[in-house]
């Protein structure tokens, strides 16, 4: 064949370059079977044939080495997902250049480098000659990129990880002993989910393999197809061991330390017994080489565990909040912290430290304002006792003796107190806020990542990254804010082309305000909107639904927050097991949030995400019911009304049931009857109702007496009586008794229980 | 002995705080005590079981009460000017015990322990770690953990949530 020019091997290439990259979307996104391989190899060859004959040898030379990672596959000697990864990097690599060349500005000095670079670390990578079914199988990760080391995503992830890991070594324990406490494979599904889906968008393919199979074997656990037998057990243990190890193993690559390798075999084998079925003789651990411990290097575990320690911890400003070095702030410079032989942080609680000496060791350090590392526990404590000074001091101002005095200087001064008690409480509650910008950045990463990854174009657009919300928040909102968005691009935004007369490219709008005593935040994306009638029937599939005429849009979209809910047809590795949703609202609620979901077919989909500023100290409402008075949270609350006589409404020869309000049917709770309290008002005309939302449904709660609006700090009310439903707390109210917070949602679900039971 | 006689002599020395309920003398180890109070107002906690009294602000922390007559099926009585309520520290987790009179602390020797006593069929011995037999004195001496074990409050908590989606008319 005759030289070509650029445009005519374009040409020539497009149809097999379509081709592999679908093939290629396809088995990144699924578990493919050996196969679908030959699905990449045949592109594969056939671009490979037209370089060769143009005499591009560079392009050839790149498609051999995929081709021979495709091999090793295909052979087992490197894991489908390590190996794929590779085979992805050098595609990408590839795919560009070719437009380059069509274009005619390729430049072949930087893919030499760095396909020579990705052979050297793939031929470090796996020690590709051990089969993976060996139980001496073990592994050195990757690196991960400069940039995500730098923006602290990584050492996000190991804590996240870390902890996520403790807490399901716990549950396993709990199991064992207590078979019957199967709800607990939830919360490990849970933890290995979200495992599973950070470590895919990191990049780090071994963690995110060993994640999703323990998922696989958990979730046929959940399903009841397989039993807690000691296997799985061994499996499980040895799945957070293994996954222990490969976090130890990065925490020190991070750190640039020397690193061992970290067995895998042992986990695949165990999966391999559990998947067969077979009971197998008792697994007998292989003698550990001598050289090379095939274990967890001891060394490694203590520092990851130091590390979890000083997550602990927050950046304090010595001075008061400025805002360019808050952003700082918010990625503490955890990863370069050099691994020290870890005095726990209460021993040695105040450093002075050089502020932010960055990852790389090349940021100029010049706007960073010299810091304080104090235990967030010392925080707590301050805030805890500001809290109580604020009570206190309100007990001194309505004494009545005090009242009496006639002394005007002891009026003068008490106001002076009050307002320097006053400042203090907002300069404490200021320490622990940050701007949201942080949590906001690392999602920009991730939508940049997953735009490629999916083949769709995102145009992300950001607004209020300077709001300042608690540190609580800031630690807890990147998760779920994540799945939320991971689901937009995913199922929201269309394939390209199918998005009729819209813009080509998918657009995804995060923003981020002060609303009152709240902060909000939204979600916002122009794709073909969420599917009412595909959810119902799902809903109704799972007998979840028992009269739809009922139901509105928005009672339809809260389906989807349901535990194990999703209409997804595919399980892949960015969304479709029906975890996300469950755990976002779990998430949100936990931070005494609410998710307003909204969505019209063909224009895309919003949730909106309400939150206290604090998570400690909230505004609330304070109403009596007989003796008793109760705190609702003014975020909860839509308004307060004594309905009048005609809206009342009657149901079965019950009086006043319902009332209605601006035209809808809004059904009366009796507090005084849900809680056994002898009540001073029963009948509604003379009571107050406090209207709340429990879903998207109006519900009025029937108290006695509205009393005041007053900002409370929140406390548990013990471990003994943690979990009460209908209940999220105490605090001192000002006379120095104790008021108990209600939760509206599960005060609300504990009442339906009643009536079901009755 | 038992492990849990063993440890209140060696941890606590033999130490007891007794106080009484009704005409029967209790003792708790005296490691477990960690403060006594007046009687205050208790703030009744809705849907817990009978003995649970509530919560009290005990300087600025909220602690639940439990009502140890109600928890020994001993008919209620009225607080009076001896009742007061002793907070027992186990395992990290406060409570306070409402009794109705304190009597002080007494020292036993372990000569003077008889560990699971024999109280004939009608007596409940499930919260009894043994009895102290004093010269004058029979003191019956706690199991706080099993007192405070969380069994009755747990079934409350089994009661799992349901889906808020059926039509409300």
């Amino acid at each position: 064949m005759s030289e070509l020019t650029n445009q005519e091997i374009g040409e020539l290439l497009a149809s097999p370059r379509e081709q592999l990259r679908g093939s290629l979307l396809e088995a990144d996104l699924r578990e493919c079977r050996l196969t679908d391989l030959s699905e990449i190899m045949l592109p594969f060859d056939e671009i490979s044939e037209i370089y060769h004959q143009q005499g591009l040898v560079d392009f050839e030379d790149a498609i051999t080495f995929s081709n021979s990672v495709l091999g090793d596959i295909a052979t087992e000697h490197v894991s489908h997902y390590t190996g794929l990864s590779y085979v992805l990097a050098v595609y990408e690599l590839i795919d560009e250049l070719t437009d380059q060349l069509i274009e005619g500005t390729a430049d072949f000095t930087t893919f030499h480098i760095f396909l020579e670079k990705i052979r050297t670390t793939f031929k470090g990578v796996e020690n590709v000659t051990v089969a993976l079914a060996s139980p001496e199988q073990t592994i050195l990760q990757d690196i991960p990129p400069n940039d995500i080391i730098e923006d602290g995503s990584v050492s996000d992830f190991i804590n996240e990880v870390g902890d996520g890991l403790e807490t399901v070594e716990e549950y396993l324990l709990t199991l064992e002993q207590d078979p019957t406490q199967g709800g607990l494979i939830d919360h490990i599904f849970r933890v290995m989910h979200t495992i599973k889906g950070t470590s895919g968008f990191l990049g780090m393919p071994t963690i995110g393999k060993v994640g999703h199979k323990t998922e696989d074997v958990l979730s046929e656990i959940r399903d009841g197809k397989r039993g807690l037998d000691p296997v799985v057990f061994e499996l499980l243990f040895r799945s957070v061991d293994t996954l222990k190890n490969l976090i130890a193993q990065l925490t020190c690559m991070v750190r640039g330390e020397d690193v061992e390798p970290v067995n895998i075999g042992l986990f695949f084998k165990s999966l391999e017994t559990v998947q067969s079925g077979v009971i197998p003789e008792p697994v007998v651990e292989p003698p550990v080489p001598a050289a090379e411990p095939v274990e967890a290097p001891t060394p490694q575990a203590p520092a990851a565990e130091t590390e979890a320690a000083e997550e602990d911890m927050m950046d304090m400003e010595a001075a008061m909040a400025e805002e360019a070095a808050a952003e700082a702030i918010a990625h503490p410079e955890r990863v370069a912290e050099p691994a020290k032989p870890a005095p726990a942080p209460v021993q040695q609680p105040v450093q002075n430290k050089p502020a932010g000496k960055p990852a790389g060791g090349s940021k100029p350090a010049g706007t960073i304002q010299e810091m304080l590392k104090v235990p967030a526990e010392r925080l707590d404590d301050l805030s805890n006792l500001v809290g109580e000074m604020v009570v206190a001091l309100s007990l001194l101002t309505q004494n009545p003796a005090v009242d009496e005095m006639v002394d005007r200087r002891v009026h003068s001064q008490l106001d002076h107190l009050e307002k320097i008690t006053e400042s203090l409480r907002d300069k404490v509650l200021g320490i622990r806020m940050f701007p949201i910008g942080s949590v906001f950045s690392k999602l920009s990463r991730q939508v940049r990542d997953l735009s490629q990854k999916s083949g769709k174009k995102i145009n992300l657009e950001l607004s209020g990254s300077d709001t300042l919300v608690d540190k609580s928040i800031i630690d807890n909102i990147y998760a779920p804010l994540m799945h939320l968005v991971r689901n937009s691009i995913d199922h929201g935004i269309e394939e390209p082309g199918e998005r009729g007369e819209k813009e080509g490219a998918g657009l995804v709008a995060l923003s981020a305000q002060h609303l009152g005593d709240a902060i909000e935040i939204e979600i916002r994306d122009d794709g073909k909107g969420l599917d009412a009638q595909t959810i119902l029937a799902k809903a109704q599939e799972r007998g979840l639904v028992k009269n739809r005429e009922s139901l509105s849009n928005k009672d339809i979209f809260n389906f989807i927050f349901m535990p194990g809910f999703s209409t997804a047809k595919v399980v892949t590795d960015i969304s479709g097991r029906g975890v996300g949703m469950d755990v976002v609202r779990r998430t949100i609620e936990g931070l005494r949030g609410k998710i307003a979901t909204d969505s019209t077919p063909g224009e895309g989909t919003s949730f909106k995400l309400r939150l206290p500023l604090t998570t400690s100290i909230i505004e609330g409402l304070v109403v009596s019911v007989g003796e008793s008075r109760f705190i609702m949270p003014i975020l909860d609350v839509l308004q307060t009304i004594t309905p009048e006589d005609q809206d009342l409404k009657g149901v079965q020869g019950k009086d006043s049931e319902f009332f209605l309000l601006a035209g809808e049917m809004v059904p009366i709770v009796r507090l005084y009857q849900l809680f056994g309290i002898e009540p001073k008002v029963k009948d509604p005309r003379q009571a107050v109702v406090v209207v709340v939302q429990v879903g998207s449904r109006p519900y009025g709660l029937l108290v006695d007496e509205m009393l005041h609006r007053q900002q409370i700090v929140i406390q548990q009310l013990g471990e003994r009586l943690k979990g009460l439903k209908g209940l999220s707390g105490g605090t001192i109210l000002g006379d120095g008794r104790v008021g108990l917070i209600i939760d509206p949602v599960s005060l609300i679900q504990e009442e339906h229980l009643h009536v079901g039971e009755s | 002995m038992g492990e849990k006689g063993n440890r209140l002599f060696e941890g606590s020395g033999g130490k007891l705080l007794t106080f009484m309920i009704g005409e029967q003398e209790y003792g708790i180890q005296i490691l477990e005590a960690r403060e006594v109070v007046g009687v205050m107002p208790i703030e009744p906690v809705p849907q817990t079981p009978e003995f649970m009294k509530g919560v009290i602000n005990l300087r600025g922390n909220i602690i639940p009460v439990i009502d140890l007559r109600t928890k020994f099926r001993m008919e209620a009585q009225e607080p009076t000017s001896d009742t007061c309520i002793v907070k027992v520290d186990i395992s990290g987790h406060s409570t306070g015990c409402v009794v109705d009179f304190l009597v002080g602390v007494v020292t036993i020797e372990p000569k003077e322990f008889e560990e699971s006593p024999d109280l004939g069929a009608n007596i409940n011995t499930e919260f009894i770690l043994g009895m102290a037999k004093l010269e004058k004195r029979v003191i019956i001496i706690l199991d706080m953990e099993s007192v405070l074990s969380n069994g009755e409050l747990e079934k409350i908590h089994k009661i799992e949530a349901q889906p808020v989606t059926e039509a409300s008319d």
